[in-house]
C-alpha cells in the first residue's frame, strides 16, 4: 500500500486490524514513506519488531484495491493468515497494469483537455499538440525512469525535452501558443497530486511522511521547471 | 454577479474533466471496474469549481468547495463499490491542481521577474492548501456519517 501512494494512517491502521485479526494483542505501527516499523507484543513476555524498507514509491491505485480487498477477506475471516501472505506475495507480482500504450494515450488526453479547462480558451490548434507533447513526455520519462537510478533526472531531462518540442512546434505552426502548450503537456508530471497528499498527511499527525512527500514533490517541481526553463531560455522563445 | 456561460461552454467542461481525469487514472493504474466513477468524480469536482469561479466566488473558496465535493463523491461511491476512497479522490482532484500558476510561476522566474514569480508561488501554495482543506471538511463529513449511521442502527437493533 505503501508503494501505491496510500495515505499514513491508512496503511498504519490496516497493518492494525490484520494484526488485531491475527489474534495480537498488543500492536504499533510507525509508517514513514521511506520505510514501516511494526511491533507485536503477544501477551507473554517476547516482543517482536520488524522494519521493512521502502525504497520505490510511485502511485498505483490497484495495488491498494487488491491489498484493502484482502485485509477485508481476512478481517472477515474468509482466508487465515497463510493465504493471506500468500495471496499479498501474488498480489505484489502480479498486479495488471495497464498496457504502456494505453497509460500514454491517458497522459495524452489529459494534457490536451486539462490546457483548456486551465486556461478557459478553446484553441483547437495547441489542443492535438498539448496531447502529443504530453504523451511522448510521459512515455519518455517512464522509459528514462526505467534505464537509471538517479531521482528527478528523468523528469528533468522529459520536462527539457517537452520544452525543445514545444519550441519546435511553435517555430513550424507559428499560430500555436507556447505557453499554453506547455501548461497541458507538463501536467502529466507535475507533482500537485503528491502536494496534496502530503498536506494530508500533516493534517492527520502524520509529520514525518508529510514532510517527505513534499520535499519529494517540491524536487520534482524544481527539476520540472528547471528542466523547460533552461530549453526556453536557451531557445530564447 | 451573474453567471454567464454558452452551453457550448457547459458541454466542454462536462466532457474535458471527465476526460482529464480518466486520462489521469489510467497512468496511476486504477482498477478497471471503477474508472467511470473516478471519471465522475472529476467532473463533480470540476464543475463545482468552475460555476463558482464563474460566479466570482474567489479562488480560496471555489478550491475549497471543488474539493469538498471530490472528496464527497468519492467516498459515496466507496461506500457504494465497497474499495478505498483513494481509487477515487486521486484522480478527482486532478482538474483542481494548480498546474497553470505553477507554469506561469516558473515562467516568470525564467524572465527574470523574480517577484512576479513569487507572487506565483503564493498563489499555488494558497490553492493547494485550498484543496487540501476541502478534502479534509470531506472526511469530517464522512466521520459524521458513519457516526450517524451506527447510531441509526443501534436505535433500530432496539
Amino acid at each position: 500500500m505503501l508503494i501505491g501512494g496510500s495515505e499514513m494512517y491508512r496503511v498504519e491502521d490496516t497493518m492494525r486490524r490484520i494484526a488485531v485479526n491475527a489474534g495480537i494483542k498488543e500492536v504499533n505501527v510507525f509508517g514513514m514513506p521511506t520505510g514501516i516499523f511494526v511491533s507485536l507484543d503477544d501477551g507473554t513476555n517476547s516482543t517482536v519488531t520488524e522494519l521493512e524498507s521502502v525504497k520505490k514509491r510511485s502511485i498505483n491505485l490497484e495495488l491498494v484495491d487488491r491489498f484493502n480487498e484482502l485485509s477485508r477477506e481476512f478481517a472477515d475471516g474468509r482466508i487465515d493468515l497463510d493465504q493471506l501472505e500468500d495471496r499479498l506475495c501474488d498480489v505484489d507480482e502480479r498486479t495488471p497494469t495497464f498496457p504502456l500504450w494505453l497509460q500514454v494515450l491517458g497522459a495524452g488526453a489529459l494534457s490536451a483537455t486539462l490546457m483548456v479547462l486551465f486556461l478557459n480558451v478553446y484553441d483547437w490548434l495547441d489542443l492535438p499538440v498539448a496531447g502529443v507533447i504530453g504523451a511522448f513526455g510521459y512515455w519518455f520519462d517512464d522509459w528514462l525512469n526505467s534505464h537509471t537510478r538517479v531521482r528527478f533526472l528523468a523528469e528533468m531531462v522529459s520536462a527539457a525535452v517537452m520544452g525543445l518540442l514545444a519550441v519546435g512546434a511553435h517555430a513550424l505552426w507559428p499560430a500555436c501558443n507556447l505557453n499554453n502548450i506547455l501548461v497541458g503537456a507538463l501536467m502529466t508530471l507535475v507533482p500537485g497530486l503528491a502536494l496534496t497528499n502530503a498536506l494530508r498527511d500533516l493534517f492527520m499527525g502524520d509529520w514525518v511522511s508529510g514532510i517527505v512527500r513534499m520535499v519529494e514533490a517540491a524536487m520534482t517541481a524544481i527539476a520540472l521547471g528547471g528542466g523547460v526553463g533552461m530549453v526556453i531560455r536557451f531557445l530564447g522563445a | 454577479m451573474g453567471i454567464h456561460f454558452t452551453s457550448f461552454d457547459l458541454v466542454i467542461n462536462l466532457i474535458f474533466s471527465y476526460i482529464a481525469t480518466v486520462g489521469f487514472a489510467l497512468t496511476v493504474n486504477i482498477p478497471h471496474r471503477v474508472i467511470h466513477y473516478s471519471g465522475l468524480c472529476g467532473l463533480a469536482g470540476w464543475m463545482v469549481y468552475w460555476l463558482l469561479t464563474l460566479a466570482s466566488a474567489g479562488r480560496l473558496l471555489s478550491n475549497v468547495a471543488g474539493a469538498f465535493v471530490v472528496g464527497l463523491v468519492a467516498v459515496l461511491f466507496a461506500k457504494w463499490k465497497k474499495c478505498p476512497v483513494t481509487l477515487f479522490s486521486v484522480p478527482g482532484l486532478v482538474p483542481l491542481v494548480p498546474g497553470a500558476p505553477a507554469y506561469m510561476a516558473v515562467r516568470r522566474f525564467i524572465d527574470g521577474h523574480y517577484m512576479a514569480g513569487m507572487q506565483m508561488i503564493m498563489r499555488v501554495a494558497i490553492i493547494t492548501v485550498a484543496i487540501a482543506l476541502g478534502f479534509l471538511l470531506s472526511t469530517l463529513f464522512q466521520e459524521a456519517l458513519n457516526k450517524l449511521i451506527k447510531r441509526r442502527r443501534a436505535r433500530l437493533r432496539r
